[in-house]
């Protein structure tokens, strides 16, 4: 129950996490900020749900698998982030 | 309300896609249609169409389609008022046939029992690879048939195009590193096929993204090309020698005997495994 | 209970997709809508996660680790593809 309750606060905070990045990304000013926001938004957001997730299964395949994806999607956009920031700039 | 989100960001994408004056804008749109039209697949509980969506969808098509737009010469397409009043006409009538028609049909679920009711039979526990592999085997050999002849014919062109990469040692590191975990969950889902949702062209496609990613970072895989080339041909020479096998023993042809079906099925989605992966990084490089 | 709740959170990663795609419609150069639609990516990846949790189904996890083997390639391909001319860029 305790671990139940503990789950859903982390979704929320994630959500919440994800929702900000979503409001930096429509409200700042140009490229580079916007960047940014979505990047810092995919590690802490993407994070907490990834957490929740795993407190909410016991399988250990799970908890591999959930850990392998909170890995990939935050390398993926720290890489998408510098490939298209350097790209831009050097355009 | 998640449904209703979905379908409305949907049809805004196709529609900038349709109506944006640059082609490259039409093509990123189309991306995001594909990606959004995987989660409705999801929601509509079409979990292997969804996962084929959002794999070919995030590597192989979004290459493909902006290396055309790139190496096309034309920047939007001409269409003249007339048709675009024609289509929009079919296209209203049919989407009023869709809202009004549809809801008022009976459903009818005779083949889809009939294949729960033989799913025993046929050696795997994933209705939807029982009736790819086995109940409807012909066209599952047909359809990797005209893969393979398309992509040979591909290699048959030898077009001279401008190969696209860019050798950072980040983005080089990162796909080499990458690589082993993608084989690994190609063969994954590939295995996933016998008993859940998962199968031979998904891990196919996963690989193919894979190896997409490993070559754009210049760099080249340690394969001979006859070694390529052998496992571009494997998914359709396995397929049908073992169908004539069978045929051979008095089976009839692609129909397999019971107690060895699930052995065969195991290695005929192996085959079509390595040779969509291999087909479709063809279809990338262009060549061999 | 419990179903109030998962709805709120299913509405604020429905939101989440909105006012990305918000962003992907305005996106003043063509590199916005790009950044966007990864923000799109990792919310749907979060939706199915959410659905993992509301359903206990594990292949939702499946799907979501297929879609995040191979996240980042169209970035990276439209990086390498579209940004490489001067005049495409700033």
């Amino acid at each position: 129950m305790v671990f139940e309750v503990l789950s859903i606060m982390l979704m929320f905070i994630g959500a919440f996490f994800l929702l900000a990045g979503s409001v930096g990304l429509l409200r700042l000013g140009d490229s580079y900020s916007r960047l940014h926001a979505l990047t810092k938004a995919d590690v802490l957001g993407f994070g907490f749900i990834v957490l929740s997730c795993m407190l909410s299964t016991s399988l250990f395949s799970n908890w591999l698998k959930l850990f392998l994806i909170w890995l990939l999607v935050i390398s993926y956009s720290a890489l998408v982030g510098y490939a298209l920031a350097n790209r831009k700039k050097n355009a | 309300m998640l449904d209703f989100a979905l379908g409305i960001m949907l049809l805004s994408s196709a529609l900038v896609s349709l109506h944006s004056k640059d082609l490259m804008k039409s093509g990123v749109f189309f991306l995001i249609f594909g990606f959004l039209s995987g989660l409705i697949w999801v929601r509509l509980e079409a979990f292997d169409v969804a996962l084929v969506e959002i794999i070919l969808g995030s590597a192989i098509t979004g290459f493909l389609i902006f290396k055309l737009v790139k190496g096309s010469k034309r920047r939007a397409l001409r269409v003249s008022a007339f048709t675009k009043a024609w289509a929009g006409l079919v296209s209203l009538l049919f989407f009023l046939f869709m809202l009004f028609y549809l809801p008022t049909i009976e459903r009818q679920d005779r083949v889809g029992r009939l294949v729960y009711e033989n799913l025993h039979k046929s050696g795997v526990e994933s209705a939807v690879n029982a009736v790819l592999l086995n109940f409807r085997g012909y066209d599952t050999l047909l359809e990797v048939g005209v893969i393979t002849l398309a992509i040979f014919g591909l290699l048959a062109l030898e077009l001279k195009r401008e190969a696209y990469h860019w050798d950072n040692p980040l983005l080089q590191s990162f796909s080499k590193l990458l690589l082993p975990f993608i084989v690994f969950f190609s063969l994954y889902i590939t295995y996933l096929g016998t008993f859940s949702v998962g199968g031979a062209f998904q891990g196919g496609a996963l690989l193919a993204g894979g190896l997409v990613f490993f070559a754009l970072a210049k760099q080249s895989l340690p394969l001979k090309k006859s070694l390529i080339l052998l496992f571009m041909a494997t998914g359709l020479g396995f397929f049908s020698l073992v169908g004539l096998f069978y045929a051979l023993l008095g089976y009839g042809f692609l129909t397999y005997p019971l107690k060895l079906s699930t052995l065969t099925l195991i290695f005929i989605e192996l085959s079509i495994w390595i040779s969509t992966a291999f087909l479709l990084y063809t279809a990338y490089k262009g060549k061999l | 209970m419990m179903d109030i709740l998962y709805g709120f959170l299913l509405f604020l990663l429905v939101l989440n997709l909105l006012l990305g795609f918000v962003r992907v419609l305005k996106g003043p150069e063509l590199v916005d809508s790009m950044m966007a639609s990864l923000l799109l990516g990792t919310g749907g990846a979060a939706l199915l996660l959410a659905l993992f949790k509301m359903t206990k189904e594990v292949l939702y996890i499946n799907l979501a680790l297929g879609f995040a083997l191979l996240a980042g390639v169209v970035g990276v391909v439209f990086a390498i593809i579209y940004l490489r001319d001067p005049k495409n860029g700033v």
